[in-house]
């Protein structure tokens, strides 16, 4: 039973690392916050995200990475918190192309202040994740901060085609999207920012600019991917313990790799029920239309087939992360990416 | 892929938006044992449908844990290793250009660019002695004494020396590849740095008078500028750098103006 093998075998200190990176991060990150006017239709905004905590797993990942390297600490802050403004600001307009109603426990911004204070908040936020990779200049050398913002620049252009696939899929109501297309998307809307990017600058800071950067995009695909996977599982799967919103993601017609993989294994006339539902508005989807996609999953085993893809990319993400890293000194950092690997499947 | 266009919301207000229920947990609950019940349950599925009728899909849904395992294992080495392929292709393309040479421009443009270019280049050089001095097996393996000659922001004062260790950077605006030596004494007291002018040997080549001490706005840190003139002979330009109050010497700076390379 491979999940049990690999989840057990999570290190408990994973969670330690990202409080104590992420309070870092965030101690950092507040300076970055500003503090004039306007504040009720900005910065108000702008902090509300931020302030709300989260699992700051981006930014450590930047941090710990740039510490097996042989970085310090200090070098690698600036560029955590630009990771996490940037995040942040993503989050703000995701919550409001999903219509999505909650965030970490509280109203999603656009639902508390509407849909055009929330976007401007984003876009503010977007443009302050840059102020941290300008101030990296004295701190880690004019050509390091370059190629950190050249880095940046590369990871948004990633994202933003990530999200327009996705948003593209359920703009023209597509249902034959394959396993290899819905991989494609969490490639660059998911594991670039969450992975690949923090691993990539983590190590050019530690490094000072002299590693190859190319296994790092394999090493975060399979971790982001794993991680998004499990992601989706936990909206499908979940008891309520999770906290999950039950099946979330039916309701707000995403593409996951479980109702592709249920569309692609259903006969034709559940293929055009499926296209009808989801071809509505989220409005216009009633509960009935989602516990139908639902057993859909179940009946064609979709859900364990989408955790069964998640232990072979988690098993290709460790593969790769011994190449990576497995040359490097042994370490509570080291340790910590490679626990990652297993700590995607506990999380919640 | 196949699309279907979507249909208007014409019923908003007809059914009542699904709303998420409300949670008995007020935090995020770490615990293996819930992803670890699921995973029994792919030998225990109700039988199901034959997905292959019907005109099903490219993959089947039957089949055991490992085989999809292993199928996600290729699938994700097939996408990744496809789009590190594309981006090398497009990497290709775009460096292309650059590999034929400069392309056509005027006398004054290259100039130009060669200037940045080796203004960048200093700047590089900078950084390389910045982070060098920032290294502590750096100074551990140099001594006590030869910290005492580096340029250090003090109090405020733009371009100050004293006797700690710290960054500071170089910049040059040259037409020409350049190398600059910054050798000074160790000196208890802060002082600002001053140059008059740097002389080549020979009487007839004129000196270097471009030259300044400043303290970075955006850094804060001190930062030696350097100018060469456009029509300056290449060769070894010295100099005395000296406090600029009491002009007692306090090191030296050596440029070497070098040939262009053809």
């Amino acid at each position: 039973m491979p999940a049990a093998a690999e989840s057990s075998q999570t290190p408990r200190f994973i969670s330690e690392v990202l409080q104590e990176y992420g309070a870092v991060t965030q101690e950092a990150l507040k300076q970055y916050l500003p503090s004039g006017s306007p504040r009720q239709h900005l910065y108000d905004l702008v902090a509300d995200y931020p302030s709300r905590g989260g699992k700051m797993m981006r930014s450590t990942l930047c941090i710990a990475t740039a510490r097996v390297f042989g970085g310090h600490l200090d070098d690698a802050v600036g560029t955590a918190v630009a990771i996490e403004l940037l995040h942040n600001a993503l989050l703000i307009h995701d919550d409001i192309e999903d219509e999505s109603e909650e965030r970490r426990g509280r109203p999603t911004l656009h639902r508390l202040h509407g849909v055009p204070l929330a976007l401007n908040a984003g876009d503010t936020l977007s443009l302050l994740s840059l102020k941290p990779l300008i101030d990296n200049v004295p701190k880690i050398g004019s050509r390091l901060a370059l190629k950190i913002l050249e880095e940046t620049q590369q990871m948004a252009w990633e994202s933003a085609e990530g999200q327009a696939m996705e948003l593209g899929w359920r703009h023209d109501n597509s249902n034959d999207v394959s396993d290899a297309d819905y991989l494609t998307m969490v490639l660059k809307k998911t594991c670039w920012l969450g992975m690949i990017y923090p691993t990539r600058v983590g190590a050019l800071i530690g490094t000072r600019g002299t590693v190859n950067l190319e296994p790092f995009i394999r090493f975060g695909f399979f971790l982001g991917s794993a991680f998004q996977i499990q992601d989706d599982l936990l909206n499908f799967v979940a008891d309520r313990r999770y906290g999950k919103e039950l099946d979330g993601d039916i309701l707000e017609g995403k593409r996951t790799l479980m109702l592709i993989h249920a569309y692609r294994n259903s006969p034709h006339k559940h293929r055009r029920r499926v296209a009808s539902i989801l071809a509505r508005t989220r409005e216009e989807r009633s509960l009935s239309d989602v516990h139908w996609i639902r057993k859909l999953m179940d009946d064609h085993g979709s859900v364990e087939y989408a955790r069964a893809i998640a232990h072979g990319l988690a098993g290709a993400a460790r593969h790769e992360f011994e190449g990576i890293f497995g040359s490097r000194p042994e370490s509570r950092d080291k340790e910590f990416v490679r626990g990652l690997v297993t700590w995607v499947f506990e999380r919640c | 892929m196949t699309t279907r266009k979507r249909r208007p919301a014409t019923k908003r207000t007809a059914i009542e938006r699904v709303r998420r229920p409300s949670l008995d947990r007020r935090g995020p609950i770490r615990d293996a044992t819930n992803y670890l019940r699921d995973s029994d349950s792919w030998t225990e599925k109700a039988p199901r449908d034959n997905p292959r009728q019907e005109g099903a899909g490219e993959h089947s849904s039957v089949g055991s844990f490992d085989d999809v395992v292993t199928q996600g294992v290729k699938l994700g080495y097939k996408v990744i290793e496809q789009y590190i392929t594309q981006g090398q292709r497009v990497a290709e393309q775009i460096s292309r250009p650059f590999q034929k040479g400069v392309p056509e421009a005027g006398t004054a443009d290259v100039v130009h660019g060669m200037v940045r270019l080796y203004k960048d280049m200093a700047d590089v050089w900078g950084n390389a002695l910045d982070l060098m001095v920032r290294n502590p097996v750096f100074w551990s393996w140099l001594g006590s004494s030869a910290q005492n000659g580096v340029m250090h922001p003090q109090n405020g004062v733009p371009g100050t020396l004293n006797g700690s260790g710290a960054a500071f950077s170089v910049e040059i605006a040259s037409p020409r590849p350049t190398e600059v030596m910054l050798n000074v004494e160790p000196s208890p007291q802060p002082y600002t740095p001053f140059v008059h002018a740097l002389h080549a040997p020979e009487r007839n080549v004129p000196p270097l008078t471009s030259i300044a001490f400043q303290k970075s706005p955006k850094s804060n840190m001190p930062v030696l500028l350097l100018k060469i003139p456009l029509k300056q002979p290449s060769g070894l330009y010295t100099g005395v750098v000296v406090d600029r109050e009491t002009n007692q010497p306090r090191g030296t700076l050596t440029v070497r103006v070098l040939p262009a390379k053809r």
